[in-house]
């Protein structure tokens, strides 16, 4: 899997629209920043688990990015269908960014399982460094979005991750 | 009541069920593990045995046989039977007791099939002569002779070469049949194109003089460019007969270099080696059956360790795709590793009612065929023949 796939699949399955529903009222620079942080620790751990995990369950790294894409498409096309999430119920203050940003709207099942499978591909360095770029991306929607662009965007960004996610189970097929 | 906190995080943690639910749908645990070099030589000889134990004295080889109802099925493969003899001249070769005499006794088939067309000696009991049978049985002769240092056969070698080299049309595609009296040879198979070159490039190896690299090198061109194009095989074929020839070639004091169509192709066949590795490894039974079906013929996962061995070693004699080199090695073991566990072992076979038809072989759905048993004896003896390899490269640096 090239690290434009793997970037460009974050940036889809961490879906920056859908993450923007979530901005606080109260704070959201100090909530993005606890997200942030929260979210690049989450990548750390996981892509430093991958192996382990994957051998666990007796998983090929070929097979993870199968599983992966998979994923990724599952959360593209529930994305496509749903509305955006609320910023409430969360936790107060700049706690919010743990809940719900960090989890659940970056921290899917498809952000974890391609975040380990391009760990198990490429190595965990560009893994967490692809997963830093689509949490970055999509802390800047947070912050940034307005909430027009919510519904109709994250539509659109779910039509790319199924696409891209399609890609990764392709990735995953045909290699060794 | 639920606290709105909590239950949009197990709403959340709900849809992470899910979502997992359904990739272990799409992707299951492969069971893979690495045999040990003593359980491939034990599954090799077993497997030699049952030859041993199923050849009667026309040479000929119980074909199919039906373990639930302990009943030979009868019927034939001329092609086959030329297949069973390389696997037992390349178990002979590799000190596996017994093998040659086994391949021996099997050639008395052959000399009855022996028949003589416009274009040289050819294989066949009708009208139509297949021409993969004469590669595979070029194959066998070839061992042979490197085996033994006989050269009784040469002259036949010779021959059979010849026929093939006539058979390889312009494009570099061959001719799957041949008529035997007219000569006019036609059709397409999607393991022949393979088989040939493979034979083509050992008697290029055995024979320098004999003109029969330039037909080899066309019909690796063709191979690599234009026959999954052309001939449409679906599902793709990987192609255990080309790796055999990539590896034979890559011998010749003046091997073809490695083209960007090269390098596509062995993309395609890798990848298709190692998917089809990681899906018959996911076949663990219990609801696997459903989600999987059943396990795949044995004749079916051999060739998978067949070509993923003799990539492996001219690979590794080069030096090339280092970076797939662990996954390639993970893909063979695990293939050689799922043929030692399916085979039928002694004390399996006492319960049978015919424990010299059953022990040693492979089944599925109750039946085996003699292909079964010799793709999986060439598929572990590769990958004893690897780990050799590596051995002695590894003494030697």
């Amino acid at each position: 899997m090239t690290l434009l796939l793997l970037t460009l699949g974050l940036v889809a399955a961490a879906n920056p629209f859908r993450v923007s529903g979530t901005r606080p009222t109260e704070r959201p620079l100090d909530a993005a920043l606890v997200a942030g942080i929260a979210s690049v620790v989450a990548a750390i751990g996981l892509a430093a688990l991958s192996g382990p995990f994957f051998d666990a369950i007796d998983i090929t790294g070929s097979s993870a990015r199968i599983a992966a894409g998979v994923a990724v498409v599952a959360m593209g096309v529930k994305d496509m269908f749903t509305a955006p999430p609320q910023p409430t119920p969360a936790l107060a203050g700049r706690w919010a960014g743990l809940l719900p940003i960090a989890f659940p709207a970056i921290f899917t099942p498809a952000v974890a399982l391609l975040v380990m499978a391009g760990a198990a591909d490429r190595g965990v360095v560009p893994a967490v460094a692809s997963a830093t770029v689509a949490i970055g991306v999509a802390l800047a929607a947070l912050v940034l979005l307005r909430p027009a662009m919510r519904r109709i965007g994250q539509s659109l960004v779910g039509i790319t991750a199924v696409g891209l996610g399609a890609l990764v189970v392709l990735d995953g097929v045909y290699a060794i | 009541m639920v606290p709105p906190l909590l239950r949009r995080l197990l709403h959340a943690l709900g849809g992470w069920v899910l979502v997992f639910g359904l990739t272990a749908v799409v992707v299951h645990p492969e069971g893979c593990r690495v045999p040990s070099t003593a359980e491939l030589d034990r599954t090799a000889t077993r497997a030699v045995d049952w030859f041993g134990a199923n050849i009667d004295d026309a040479g000929d080889f119980t074909y199919r046989y039906d373990r639930d109802r302990s009943v030979d099925e009868g019927g034939y493969s001329d092609t086959r039977h030329a297949g069973v003899m390389w696997s037992l001249w390349q178990a002979e070769s590799a000190g596996i007791d017994g093998a040659g005499e086994i391949a021996e006794r099997a050639f008395a088939r052959i000399e009855r099939l022996l028949v003589d067309t416009p274009l040289g000696p050819a294989l066949g009991t009708g009208s139509q002569a297949p021409t993969g049978a004469i590669g595979l049985l070029v194959a066998a002769l070839d061992e042979r002779r490197a085996a033994t240092g006989l050269t009784d056969h040469d002259e036949l070698l010779r021959g059979l070469g010849q026929t093939l080299a006539a058979v390889v049309n312009r494009d570099g595609s061959v001719s799957a049949s041949i008529d035997v009296s007219s000569g006019v040879h036609s059709g397409r198979s999607p393991f022949f194109t393979g088989e040939i070159l493979w034979a083509l490039s050992r008697l290029h190896l055995t024979f320098p003089d004999d003109g029969l690299a330039e037909p080899a090198r066309r019909i690796r061109h063709y191979l690599v460019t234009d026959r999954d194009r052309v001939e449409e095989h679906w599902p793709p074929v990987s192609d255990h007969w080309g790796a055999y020839a990539f590896e034979t070639m890559d011998r010749w004091p003046d091997p073809p270099a490695t083209s960007a169509a090269d390098d596509e192709w062995l993309d395609r066949q890798l990848g298709l080696f190692g998917l089809q590795v990681r899906y018959e490894s996911q076949r663990q039974g219990g609801i696997t059956r459903l989600t999987r079906g059943p396990i795949a013929l044995a004749a079916g996962v051999g060739t998978l360790g067949e070509g993923l061995g003799n990539h492996l070693l001219w690979l590794d004699r080069n030096g090339q795709r280092t970076s797939d080199r662990g996954d390639l090695i993970a893909r063979a073991d695990c293939a050689a590793a799922l043929l030692v566990d399916r085979q039928i072992t002694p004390e399996q076979a006492s319960t049978d009612a015919e424990p010299a038809r059953t022990m040693g072989a492979w089944f599925r759905l109750g039946d085996t065929q003699m292909d079964d048993q010799q793709h999986a004896l060439s598929a572990v003896l590769l990958l004893r023949q690897y780990r050799a390899t590596l051995a002695s490269s590894e003494a030697t640096s």
